[in-house]
């Protein structure tokens, strides 16, 4: 098992065991997923937006706030990921996010993604070893889970971190 | 010692071994064999059977089915779980391992959404997407192997949800879901796993047991009514024709057109129109032997054509692809097996029609003049050189240079190299070599492996 695929197994776990999380897409690093369907979000490129399509490797839900997170075995090789998922919120945005959701999650059935209002995005890793990015929250999946929040990380996602992990750093 | 000791289970990944636990929950007859059975595929190996060099291990050297029943060291039972059921020939690119798995004794499980809509069409927000039905080549290509090799072949609709996805098997799913989605498949993993095994793993006929025939009759009704069209680029030619092409590769264009191929579709059609038009056959190969000039082996390849009745009428099989394996790997053997094999030979030997491929944008050398001269129209499109032929294409097609230069940009920034050279160690020069009489490369002929060094 990869390091990744090891971040990949214990969020995994961790997500489906707490009943307040609606997991909405879980892509593991062989790209073969039974607990969920897919999700597929346009590909920007120099600022552009392409038609190609890319997964993020967890989506969520928690307490009306979408979490968009990449998974790394390290924090210090994640800089495509960061990127990534800024290119979404900055140039796709909350509510496209939302509806490109929506259309594969046959109208929300559980009526639950019209309430959401605020966008977090995070890292999973198995080792945090860099300074936490202003607006990234990173959730390091060793033997226990410690979160740790940038500055700018919204209050739900730092309380989400307090939530989901076993100690928290901020 | 009963069955489910003596069973082992390969699972691809621990994703699979976690859901196979699952369905051990739910099964009487699963539950039963041991945990310590259940083991993950060996990375690009064989696993340990009483015939390490048989037809599932080399499907194991190039694939990874999502689960492989072994009893008493025979594999007895593939099966292979994919969300991805559309139209065209995504679907086939299983069938490559579907066929191997046959081949070998194997009978087949193949779980699929019968029809679904498109990721594409959903991410592009279509309104009102429809449900899009599996190649039906793919289900008729099964029958014939049960219909070949006496094996059965079960085919498995997975359920989809109201946007027309296939159904997610979460951990939170409760019981009575989980079973309405994938309850039909444990019952078939049980059944062939407990009742048939013992047959299966000794080479004895299962073919009159009840459940079998009735799985095969199910199979048969999905694809009595087609859903593909006429393909432009498999043809059946007469001696004369397929001759003809090797002596001069660009007669193809007499029956593959322009408006009806080439200036339709991607851009990458146009490349594969001017590797076509500078194509000309300068080696030959046989056996993994060193190539030689084809000035003194064509009328060897000609003698073979001649002289074989399975190419009185060759089935011929144009790929446009770049040097990848899927998904024409699968197209190919399905065409074997659709259209070469009335008399239900077991090899590729034993068919009654010739299998010809034509691969316009490989070579076998990076020093042939077919390649050189593609190398040098990829440069002058990359320049813009409109005088080059390549790109007087692109003009021809597209109406101006503007509409042309965007459409070249398109191609040009395509992922990998644009033309390729055959490697020998790949997946599909495996499986070519195997299920093909001939491959015609860009500037080579390399003759199949079933025909030795004749």
């Amino acid at each position: 098992m990869t390091a990744e695929e090891r971040v990949f197994d214990r969020l995994r776990k961790g997500l489906l065991r707490s009943e307040e999380i609606r997991v909405i897409s879980l892509h593991p690093p062989s790209g073969k997923s039974y607990d969920t369907d897919l999700i597929r979000f346009p590909v920007i490129q120099d600022g552009v937006r392409t038609r190609k399509r890319a997964h993020v490797d967890a989506v969520f839900v928690w307490e009306w706030a979408l979490f968009l997170v990449e998974l790394k075995g390290k924090s210090s090789e994640s800089a495509d990921d960061t990127a990534k998922l800024r290119d979404l919120r900055d140039h796709i945005g909350l509510e496209e996010l939302l509806r490109v959701i929506r259309r594969r999650q046959f109208g929300d059935p559980q009526g639950s993604l019209g309430k959401i209002d605020t966008l977090v995005l995070g890292l999973g890793v198995g080792q945090h070893d860099i300074t936490t990015e202003s607006d990234f929250l990173v959730l390091e999946l060793g033997g226990k889970t410690t979160g740790y929040a940038g500055k700018s990380v919204s209050p739900r996602g730092k309380e989400f971190l307090r939530s989901f992990c076993d100690e928290v750093t901020f | 010692m009963p069955i489910p000791s003596r069973l082992i289970v390969y699972c691809d990944e621990e994703t699979d071994r976690s859901l196979f636990r699952r369905f051990q929950s739910h099964s009487d007859f699963l539950s039963t064999i041991p945990n310590n059975n259940l083991k993950i595929l060996p990375a690009k190996g064989a696993i340990d059977t009483h015939d390490p060099g048989s037809r599932i291990n080399m499907l194991l050297s190039d694939d990874r089915p999502d689960f492989v029943f072994v009893l008493d060291g025979k594999p007895i039972l593939v099966v292979e779980l994919t969300k991805h059921g559309y139209t065209g020939d995504n679907p086939l690119q299983r069938f490559t391992r579907l066929a191997i798995a046959a081949e070998g004794g194997c009978a087949v499980i193949y779980f699929t959404p019968f029809s679904r809509v498109r990721d594409d069409e959903l991410d592009q927000g279509v309104e009102n997407p429809s449900k899009r039905r599996v190649n039906t080549d793919m289900f008729k290509g099964m029958s014939h192997l049960a219909e070949i090799f006496k094996i059965p072949m079960v085919a498995l609709d997975w359920p989809t949800n109201a946007a027309g996805l296939p159904r997610s098997l979460s951990a939170r799913l409760d019981p009575g879901e989980f079973l309405k989605i994938c309850g039909h498949l444990i019952v078939a993993m049980e059944k062939i796993s407990r009742d048939l095994a013992e047959r299966l793993a000794t080479g004895q006929s299962i073919m009159d047991d009840p459940w079998v025939r009735s799985k095969l009759a199910d199979l048969q009704k999905l694809w009595e009514v087609p859903n593909t069209r006429t393909s432009a680029v498999k043809l059946t030619l007469s001696r004369k024709e397929l001759k003809s092409i090797i002596d001069r590769p660009a007669e193809i264009l007499k029956r593959i057109s322009k408006t009806d191929y080439f200036f339709k579709d991607k851009p990458e059609r146009l490349l594969l129109l001017e590797c076509i038009q500078q194509m000309k056959i300068e080696l030959i190969r046989r056996n993994g032997s060193a190539p030689r000039a084809a000035s003194s082996e064509l009328s060897k390849v000609q003698e073979l054509i001649d002289c074989n009745d399975s190419f009185e009428s060759a089935m011929f099989y144009q790929t446009g692809y770049k040097w990848r394996s899927d998904p024409h790997c699968g197209v190919l053997v399905n065409i074997d097996y659709n259209q070469c094999r009335k008399s239900n030979g077991h090899t590729p030997r034993d068919r009654d029609r010739a299998l010809v491929l034509f691969w316009p944008r490989v070579f076998l050398s990076d020093v042939s003049s077919p390649y050189l001269a593609i190398s040098r129209s990829l440069a002058a499109l990359s320049k813009k050189d409109w005088g080059a032929g390549i790109s007087r294409l692109f003009v021809q097609r597209y109406g101006d240079k503007p509409t042309a230069t965007k459409y070249i940009t398109q191609l040009l920034r395509g992922k990998g190299s644009l033309i390729g050279l055959w490697r020998d160690t790949t997946k599909q020069a495996r499986v070519f070599r195997y299920y093909c009489d001939l491959i015609i490369l860009g500037d080579a002929i390399i003759v199949g492996d079933s025909w030795g060094s004749e």
